[in-house]
């Protein structure tokens, strides 16, 4: 496989990968350097393909939900839910309220857990010890808030075609509330004191910085895209479900650098635990599942979720008979990558780790 | 550094009892193996099977489950029209063989301990080189979990390194993606024998999800010899866990009795 090149004198490259030091999915990473700096960083994907768009035409096939929860796992709700949203627009069916509130708790869990799991992460990075080891236990307090609902702390089997599998009774919301205010103290507690260490700031300041300018021409989505000063969020741009009536402010910051994306993550946060636990205090009431019609003929549908890491995009389309004869994902990690690249510029090749967990893209969400 | 030291205070000490102690508490809605009553399966139905997206129920002549295939999804439980398929509460599921986890539920033979000479090398420190071959990462994320401080992998010996050189064993997730399956296999050449292999997940153990794609190997039956099967998709930390542990010989009786393959309800 051909790779770019730096030519020249102290020039030299590093390879990386697939296999890579942690539990964590493949991907070959080249760095074209000069000494501990990075002129380049080349990310070559692929490794991770599951054949999961093909595998959905015709059908959709049986396991089509698992497929679309298993595009990148860590996502499970967020693509489960623009998965169904794309079909009941093939068919015409809308979720119940109650189903569509209880979709939204799941896809901000889902959130949480992600970005306190990726500060402690961070933390961890730039070996700050306290805030790696609490942070690391807070994620699984809102995992398995998730497996409450519905037995699985990825949400696996939650969001089905119609609405949901699991309904959240008055008690389990309760319950829900309470742990959640537990785990807001804990997260708080322990990403507070990221702020105040002199030594966590001074690796995350001016550390891979994407400017306004170049999120913008790249596409970038997501937190990474709204750390560099871009205000775009699916929630509010096109809001479907519950977000239609609820907003969630659009979480910004300027820099674009690590402590930038590390500060959007955490502002979202705070703002996903405001908006879950009002939900759990209004659930609609009524059914938690429609039942599904049958997928119109010759009919092209898009559905949009703004996922953990940005925006999820499906696009489905059907043949004459009402089959699939289109699917196709777009991951946020399909736009993100290259943002992770040109943030490497000009940086030490020793930060890398910390520049890639600010943006933790997905693997197989980008190689599906 | 006073404030790291009150936060310290505040956060406490979280580090589970289990195995000495009770397991943590599982959610009341968790699945772990699917249990058919056929006493109240109608004459002929055949719904489970069908409804079933990776083809792991079969009925004749009493109904099994291949856990290794299982997504441990709720598709059979829905189509049942007579209410007899649930799912039992038990969290300990990893075998060491592979048609161990074809089950009826109720018979489960679990994983088994190492030989003597395996266990005096690896019985109290036990290095894993981990490999996501098409992953989805939900495997990964749910082994990753156990280096947190609740879990706390490292009281028992049990370390996932970055060189497969420094490694005991292999830890595999994924149904081996095709593009995946040189570097698993240069990983798996680079670790010294007597080594390990550990498939997580339904991927791993079958392709899971992705059976029989052309773009999948599923799963490493067949590319490497197989130690411990954990299944689930992915399976719970506590799963994963007592796996390793069994296969170790740290669970003896006595211990972890509460960790049973549970009961349907």
């Amino acid at each position: 496989m051909d790779f770019f090149a730096v030519a020249g004198e102290s020039i030299h490259e590093v390879g990386v990968g697939p296999v890579h030091a942690g539990i964590i999915e493949p991907g070959h990473f080249r760095f074209q350097c000069h000494g501990e700096t990075v002129f380049h960083l080349e990310i070559s994907l692929g490794y991770q393909h599951r054949g999961v768009e093909r595998a959905l035409l015709g059908g959709p096939p049986k396991r089509a939900l698992h497929l679309a929860e298993t595009l990148a796992g860590d996502t499970t709700i967020g693509h489960a839910v623009a998965y169904c949203e794309a079909m009941e627009a093939l068919a015409g069916t809308v979720a119940p309220p109650r189903a569509q509130a209880i979709r939204a708790v799941a896809l901000e869990l889902e959130r949480l857990a992600n970005h306190v799991g990726d500060l402690g992460a961070l933390a961890g990075d730039v070996a700050f010890l306290p805030t790696a080891s609490w942070c690391g236990r807070v994620r699984g307090d809102f995992l398995n808030m998730t497996a409450t609902i519905c037995g699985n702390r990825f949400g696996r089997s939650l969001v089905v075609p119609g609405g949901v599998g699991f309904d959240v009774p008055e008690a389990m919301a309760n319950d829900l509330r309470k742990r959640l205010a537990a785990a807001e103290r804990d997260a708080q507690g322990a990403v507070d004191l990221l702020w105040d260490a002199s030594s966590v700031m001074a690796r995350f300041e001016d550390t891979g910085v994407v400017p306004t300018s170049v999120a913008s021409e790249l596409g970038l989505v997501g937190p990474a895209a709204r750390a560099s000063g871009l205000a775009r969020d699916v929630r509010h741009d096109h809001p479907s479900g519950l977000y239609k009536l609820a907003s969630i402010p659009v979480s910004t910051a300027s820099k674009g650098d690590v402590y930038a994306r590390a500060r959007v993550r955490w502002l979202e946060t705070v703002r996903s635990i405001a908006f879950v636990r009002d939900a759990l205090s209004t659930l609609p009431k009524g059914p938690v599942r429609a039942p599904m019609g049958s997928a119109r003929p010759d009919t092209v549908v898009a559905s949009l979720v703004e996922g953990w890491r940005g925006e999820i995009a499906h696009v489905a389309g059907t043949d004459s008979e009402g089959r699939l004869s289109t699917y196709k994902v777009v991951d946020p990690s399909f736009h993100n990558w290259m943002g992770l690249a040109m943030a490497l510029r000009d940086q030490a090749i020793s930060d890398f780790p910390l520049c890639n967990k600010s943006f933790n893209l997905s693997y197989c969400g980008h190689d599906l | 550094m006073l404030k790291i030291l009150l936060e310290r205070y505040r956060q406490g000490f979280r580090t589970m009892d289990w195995p000495d102690g009770p397991p943590p508490h599982l959610p009341e809605r968790f699945r772990g193996a699917p249990v058919i009553d056929a006493s109240r399966c109608p004459d002929g139905c055949r719904a489970c099977a069908e409804a079933c997206p990776t083809a792991c129920i079969t009925l004749d002549p009493v109904p099994r489950v291949d856990l290794g295939r299982c997504l441990f999804c709720t598709d059979c439980q829905t189509a049942c029209p007579a209410g007899a398929l649930s799912f039992a509460d038990g969290f300990s599921l990893a075998t060491s063989r592979r048609e161990d986890l074809v089950t009826d539920g109720h018979v489960l033979e679990k994983a088994k301990a190492l030989d003597a000479e395996a266990r005096r090398l690896f019985g109290h420190s036990l290095k894993l080189r981990q490999v996501s071959a098409g992953g989805c990462n939900a495997c990964e994320a749910d082994t990753n979990v156990l280096g947190t401080v609740g879990w706390d992998l490292g009281r028992f010996g049990i370390q996932f390194v970055a060189s497969p050189r420094h490694a005991d064993g292999l830890l595999l997730t994924g149904p081996v993606s095709a593009n995946m399956e040189l570097a698993l296999l240069k990983t798996w050449e680079a670790i010294p024998a007597p080594k390990l292999v550990i498939a997580v997940g339904a991927c791993a153990i079958s392709g899971g999800p992705f059976l029989d794609h052309p773009e999948v190997r599923n799963g490493v039956d067949g590319i490497l010899p197989v130690d411990l099967y954990i299944p689930g998709c992915p399976p719970h930390p506590l799963t994963i866990l007592d796996g390793l542990l069994r296969m170790l010989g740290r669970l003896p009786e006595g211990r972890g009795r509460a960790a049973d393959t549970g009961v349907a309800r």
